[in-house]
């Protein structure tokens, strides 16, 4: 036994021992929605500007993708849990691609953090890679960058970056209702890691209580006795990881929403300034007229409108008295339908802010 | 002042529903207080709306006052009765504190789930889509218009949204509304965390009836480990008020096939047609029930008077609460769901669906995060309990879990709904309607299982 656990632990250290020298990447760049602010030695201090950031490394890395299979991140961010991107571009890629392409979560706000993200999920990480790009976050906030480090193939680093995968926080969003993921190791559901796991106790249960010289019934029945304890005990562990989650929306919920009054809240809850703006349109547009609403198609803008507004009502076929418009992005599809009410006598009534107003007829 | 007016909110359905529960049980101690007292705010809740809708509809507004006139004229009768009988009010046993150490993590995890439930659902107001498209903007409608509008402007009829969907849940909220006398969506989201919390003590009692202590904690701490589940008993859907309802009327069933004693299948249908009062499934959820209740009537009995007489029950107990809503959708022509219309001409043509729809119950029951690893676990019970899977509790209880399943699987099959099961909308939203009654099979397996012939029968109480 002691043999075996020498064995053992050589055999783990053998593969956890590299043999080739990580490459650590220095100098990022600023792409886009965001700008480099300061350089602390070896850290770098971004401010990020908009939803979608991106800060590129050197250019021609000329990296084996074969030779390096992890990304270690270390930085800080002052946006809890945030939904982060990692790009590579290969020798002979046009440009970065989504399908090239890794997502992981950030962490907690305020707090020094490591990522460790296995590339080779991505069946593209293949060939020579040129370049990395790194998305860090999906609002206005500041990125620290301590290191970032391309990392050799190993079985510490590995766990590691299973152990990270198995911890993400699922954090709850709009289709939460409608589906949880679970916790996935490798990108696979540990729901069938366990159900293997199950399987092959049953089997081994089963053999020790018949090599104890039990008849195969009382065997097979004494089995499945501890078989459901087991499995029971695996229920238990995961419920554990899942009150991690709970724990986590409590802390992120808690720090949002404490202390806020009910207007604040219900802000929170709706996107960007769309709440103040419906406050806006609430207050000038008299109570029991009709609306219909000119919006961007990636939210529910038309039922958040229709539940705050009312008792002013949304109107669906006839032509309604105001027209709300929320373009903040001032989107080419969303103008044209502007100007075509505007040819059917609608005019401006009341402005919030460019690109938020009210049409009135 | 918001904490005491929601308190008194919750205290009128609360107290409607023990006066007619205590009418139903009578002198017989059938249920216990602990059950009572959940019980009391499932069917009172469901009393309260629908008076609501009534009184709506012959034209009264709904005012704080007038609704509780409308209950007054239907509590009489209850508490004449209860009067007239000497009904005495169940009181709490002497209550044990007396627990193993692993039945008090038991307790104290159960607690922090339900802790956690009540924290997430207050602590913000209305966020899910659906009850901004439907659930919530019919309550504030309501509240607003004093009424359920039948002559609205816009898309308005019936409070707008999803019309063909009843509105249980939107007519409790506008309660919620009228008693705080404002137009707070945060505040009165409590009745989704208390729903929940009724639901787990109606089901450690039902598991109590026949098992331990020990095994009905585990048991409802397994229910309250569904990670949807408890999702949805902060959110503003009404799934979760549908499983709830449901869940106990199928529990009620059981226990009704099992004692024999009429109070349990009269709870159990009052359930059930509050079930189709608050989401349009629940009518076939309810006729689901009224199979069993046939098949069991005619496995017990041969169908004979006394049978007809409680499948008559049943049937007039349950339709009670469906009447109003469906009449008021003949009179104002609320139009028909198009999602739920049968495609009759397809019907050979959808086979290809068949592979599909398996697949996707499969994948989505077994490895999903949604219900922890409970679906693969019931695998385990079922084949080591085989033997006892003819006594009631477990047939019953799978049965209603297999048929519930078969159901939301013909709907895919045969309407269009079947875009919302290959997108994922709707079918763990199907399935969180059964998981609590698969929990209880799997506590009667293991009960099966680890406690053969030490349960003892009296007068429908089952203790051990």
């Amino acid at each position: 036994m002691k043999k075996l656990f020498l064995f053992s632990a050589a055999f783990i250290l053998l593969f956890s021992v590299s043999f080739a020298q990580d490459i650590r990447l220095l100098d990022w760049a600023p792409r886009s929605d965001v700008s480099l602010v300061d350089n602390k030695g070896d850290a770098q201090l971004f401010q990020v500007k908009g939803v979608f950031p991106l800060i590129l490394s050197k250019p021609d890395l000329f990296v084996a993708a074969s030779n390096y299979q992890f990304l270690k991140i270390e930085m800080m961010s002052t946006l809890d849990w945030q939904s982060a991107k990692v790009f590579f571009k290969r020798i002979g890629d046009p440009d970065f691609s989504m399908y090239n392409a890794y997502d992981f979560q950030t962490g907690r706000s305020g707090k020094k953090s490591s990522y460790i993200i296995d590339l080779s999920k991505n069946n593209n990480w293949v060939g020579m890679v040129n370049q990395l790009m790194i998305s860090p976050a999906n609002g206005i906030s500041t990125i620290e960058i301590y290191d970032i480090r391309l990392i050799e193939p190993n079985l510490i680093t590995l766990i590691k970056s299973m152990w990270r995968e198995f911890m993400i926080f699922e954090v709850p969003q709009m289709r939460t209702v409608n589906f949880i993921y679970g916790p996935k190791v490798n990108s696979v559901p540990i729901n069938t890691y366990i159900y293997w796991i199950i399987f092959l106790v049953f089997f081994f249960l089963s053999s020790y209580n018949m090599l104890k010289g039990r008849p195969l019934s009382e065997a097979f029945v004494i089995s499945g006795k501890q078989l459901i304890i087991f499995y029971l005990a695996v229920w238990i562990l995961l419920d554990i990881r899942n009150a991690v989650d709970q724990i986590r929306a409590v802390s992120l919920d808690n720090a949002t929403f404490k202390g806020k009054t009910l207007e604040e809240r219900r802000g929170i809850i709706t996107l960007g300034d769309y709440y103040s703006f419906l406050t806006f349109c609430g207050n000038v547009i008299p109570k029991g007229s009709s609306f219909d609403i000119i919006n961007p198609s990636y939210y529910y803008f038309r039922e958040k409108a229709m539940y705050y507004l009312y008792p002013t009502y949304w109107e669906e076929k006839k032509e309604a008295r105001f027209v709300i418009v929320y373009d903040p992005n001032k989107q080419p599809d969303l103008q044209d339908k502007v100007r075509a009410l505007k040819s059917k006598g609608y005019r401006i009534y009341k402005i919030y802010k460019e690109g938020e107003y009210i049409l009135i007829k | 002042m918001i904490v005491p007016l929601t308190l008194l909110a919750l205290l009128v359905p609360w107290l409607c529903g023990y006066l007619v529960i205590l009418t139903i049980t009578g002198k017989h101690n059938i249920l216990s207080w602990m059950e009572h007292f959940a019980l009391s705010f499932l069917i009172g809740s469901g009393i309260l709306t629908l008076s609501m809708l009534i009184i709506s509809m012959v034209g009264f507004k709904l005012t704080t006052f007038n609704i509780i006139c409308s209950l007054i004229v239907i509590l009489i009768y209850p508490t004449f009765i209860n009067l007239k009988n000497g009904v005495k009010i169940p009181l709490p046993e002497k209550i044990s504190f007396k627990l193993k150490w692993y039945e008090w993590v038991l307790v104290l995890a159960i607690s922090l789930r339900v802790l956690f439930i009540f924290f997430e659902a207050l602590i913000k107001p209305v966020i899910a889509c659906d009850a901004f498209a439907n659930w919530s903007l019919r309550a504030k409608v309501f509240f607003l218009d004093s009424c359920v509008p039948t002559n609205a402007p816009g898309n308005y009829l019936a409070g707008g949204g999803h019309l063909y969907y009843p509105i249980n849940i939107p007519l409790l909220q506008t309660w919620m509304f009228n008693v705080i006398g404002s137009w707070n969506d945060q505040a009165s989201k409590i009745i989704f965390p208390l729903l929940f919390l009724c639901l787990i003590i109606i089901f450690y009692c039902s598991i109590k009836r026949f098992a331990g202590r020990t095994l009905a904690l585990l048991s409802t701490y397994l229910l309250t480990s569904l990670p949807l589940l408890t999702h949805h008993a902060t959110i503003e859907y009404a799934d979760l008020p549908l499983a709830i309802y449901f869940s106990c009327a199928a529990l009620f069933l059981i226990e009704y096939i099992v004692s024999k004693e009429r109070a349990y299948l009269i709870i159990s249908a009052l359930l059930a047609g509050i079930a189709a009062w608050t989401k349009s499934e629940g009518l076939h959820l309810m006729l689901i029930l009224l199979f069993i209740l046939v098949i069991s009537e005619y496995l017990t009995k041969n169908l004979n008077k006394n049978s007809a007489v409680n499948i008559m029950l049943f049937i007039l107990l349950g339709i009670i609460f469906k009447v109003p809503w469906s009449l008021f959708n003949i009179i104002y022509k609320v139009p028909r769901d198009i999602w739920q219309n049968i495609e009759y001409q397809n019907i050979l043509e959808n086979l290809g669906r068949l592979p599909i729809i398996a697949d996707n119950f499969y994948r989505r029951m077994l490895f999903y995060g949604n219900w922890n690893i409970a679906w693969g676990f019931i695998v385990i019970p079922t084949v080591f309990a085989w033997k006892s899977l003819t006594k009631p509790r477990l047939m019953y209880s799978i049965s209603i879990v297999i048929f519930s399943s078969f159901a939301f699987a013909a709907v895919y099959y045969i309407t269009p709904s079947y875009t919302w099961l290959l997108d994922g909308t709707t079918v763990n939203r199907n399935f969180l309607v059964v998981m609590p009654l698969a929990i209880y099979f799997i506590a009667a397996c293991m009960n099966e299982i680890y406690t053969k012939g030490t349960i003892l029968k009296n007068n429908g109480h089952i203790k051990r």
